[in-house]
């Protein structure tokens, strides 16, 4: 895990989204971008709804997935890394 | 001291896109102007009664047009792009050319009307990027929302393909076998009906193909058919989920404001839009006929393409009706009601033919749109022409009219209270068809009705 995801990730309030079945869409207005995201990516960005750690993260969704923990581990880092570069999450200190 | 110059009222014009009713009060209209906008917006005019419930009721005083080559013009233009502010009650909207605001006032509920004032450059590109705004922005208050798409009437059905710049909007609508099956090549708009179905409208709003919808009519929504680049010439129609489909249409959904509640207003009515309508990749390329574009989307149509679906409200069916007539300059009509008789029998078919104002006479059968304050209190009225007074504006008459059945006068402005779309040319009863009667039989009844009404009525007491 790399030192910047080291922190608590939290999403970015300010970011209108809707639930769909499984998958959630996330608007972006001030980039004017839209983002669906699949079911994985959904419970990450729903469980972000508080301050979360990659190992909060990694713990919440062991209980889910039937997959072994450092797999997941490096699924989520993954996915963080891609929500966060798309600017839907932040630190937790940050805004 | 020199005399003032006589003050002149202001222009109005009353606009129904999408079933949301737009007032503008006009100051400073020159003519020529009005008939720049009547020419764009006359299929979705509608008389401007004061009674009508107004959605939009906006206050524009008019500038003078700059040159588009004058001093410091690129440099206006550059310091004011276009902005848009949408709080909870207020719209704004300002660019070089217009500075608009309306704010939002409890009507009769569940009615909203925005009401408000701005100034606008004497110039119908200012007036359209004003409306567009306008109708984006309030549309999805309403459940509604403007398409970036070509929408196409087929059958008895509305298809919405919707698509950026470029993705063939204006090519699909040229290929179009009927110019008035295309509802608009540019923005179309969607917005649940009373029955809860989705409809699309037509809309003024046009682009490269020049002209936009013909009439108010919406069409029952079937099938979004998002547009994509074929790699040959094929027509491919690819069913796609509910999901997929939403991130497609937020991509041409029409919105300038980005706050939170806007965008969150539009994201759950796109996702509503989606979850319910058939959604497919529509993969063509410009030589791909029609006619293989509807067969190709024959089967993601879903049932009964073809049966016959009243117009969703009265206003709807006089507007579709106005259009009918404007294009074959007579069309028939079945008139309801007793005000007419003994003239006038049930089941009679009328002909009606359009008429300039110059051509209509005293005696003569009018069909004339009374508009009512909700679309379905519209009704088309068939009354005889008594009388006409000129008013003070020039260009508008007040007319005064009767049901050979009926003892009271009415009277009305025209183009105001009501618009007359034409006079009756000929009946069809019974299988027999006859002209109407000239301007002298026609006056001999009138006056006859005149008279014999008060007398049956005192017999009858």
């Amino acid at each position: 895990m790399s030192a910047a995801m080291a922190g608590r990730w939290r999403r970015d309030g300010e970011l209108p989204f809707q639930k769909l079945d499984e998958e959630t869409i996330v608007v972006d207005p001030k980039r004017r971008e839209v983002h669906l995201l699949n079911e994985t990516a959904a419970r990450i960005w729903e469980l972000l709804a508080s301050p979360q750690s990659v190992d909060d993260l990694t713990a919440a969704l062991g209980a889910e997935y039937d997959v072994g923990e450092a797999e997941l581990g490096e699924a989520i880092v993954e996915c963080v890394e891609g929500l966060a570069s798309k600017g839907l999450v932040v630190t937790a200190g940050a805004r | 001291m020199s005399p003032r110059a006589p003050k002149t009222a202001p222009e109005e014009i009353v606009l129904s896109i999408g079933g949301v009713v737009a007032h503008l009060e006009l100051t400073g209209a020159q003519p020529v102007f009005m008939e720049q906008l009547r020419a764009r917006y006359g299929a979705f005019e509608m008389p401007a009664a004061p009674w009508v419930q107004r959605d939009i009721s906006l206050r524009l005083t008019l500038e003078s047009a700059a040159p588009p080559r004058a001093a410091g013009r690129r440099a206006a233009i550059d310091a004011h792009p276009l902005a848009v502010t949408a709080t909870g009650r207020t719209i704004a909207a300002e660019r070089w050319d217009f500075s608009v605001k309306v704010t939002a006032e409890a009507g009769r509920a569940p009615h909203t009307s925005y009401r408000g004032s701005g100034r606008c450059e004497m110039n119908p590109f200012a007036i359209d990027c004003m409306l567009r705004v306008l109708y984006a922005t309030v549309l999805p208050r309403v459940g509604g929302m403007l398409i970036h798409s070509c929408g196409l009437r087929h059958a008895e059905v509305g298809v919405v393909f919707p698509g950026r710049s470029g993705a063939g909007k204006s090519t699909l609508a040229r290929k179009s076998l009927d110019a008035d099956d295309v509802l608009s090549d540019e923005l179309v708009a969607v917005r649940r009906g009373d029955d809860g179905t989705w409809r699309v409208h037509g809309s003024p709003f046009w682009g490269d193909f020049a002209r936009g919808g013909i009439s108010m009519r919406s069409w029952p929504l079937r099938t979004l058919a998002f547009l994509a680049q074929a790699p040959r010439d094929a027509v491919t129609m690819t069913p796609i989920v509910s999901s997929d489909a939403t991130l497609r249409l937020l991509g041409c959904f029409l919105s300038f404001a980005t706050d939170r509640a806007t965008v969150e207003r539009n994201l759950a009515v796109a996702v509503q839009l989606c979850a319910e309508v058939r959604s497919v990749e529509a993969s063509l390329t410009k030589n791909v006929p029609t006619a293989d574009i509807f067969r190709k989307l024959q089967p993601h149509l879903g049932p009964e393409v073809t049966r016959k679906v009243p117009p969703a409200s009265a206003r709807e069916m006089i507007s579709e009706f106005r259009s009918l007539l404007r294009k074959h300059k007579s069309y028939a009509f079945k008139p309801k009601g007793s005000s007419m008789r003994p003239w006038l029998k049930s089941g009679d078919s009328l002909f009606i033919q359009s008429a300039p104002e110059a051509g209509l006479a005293a005696g003569d059968i009018l069909l004339y749109w009374s508009p009512g304050a909700t679309p379905d209190e519209d009704a088309l009225t068939c009354h005889r022409m008594v009388g006409r007074i000129p008013t003070h504006t020039a260009h508008a008459s007040r007319y005064l009219t009767k049901g050979d059945a009926m003892s009271r006068i009415e009277t009305f402005e025209n183009g105001r209270e009501c618009e007359i779309l034409g006079k009756v040319a000929a009946v069809s009863r019974d299988g027999k068809t006859w002209p109407v009667p000239g301007r002298i039989g026609n006056l001999a009844r009138l006056f006859g009705s005149l008279v014999a009404i008060p007398i049956l009525r005192m017999a009858g007491r």
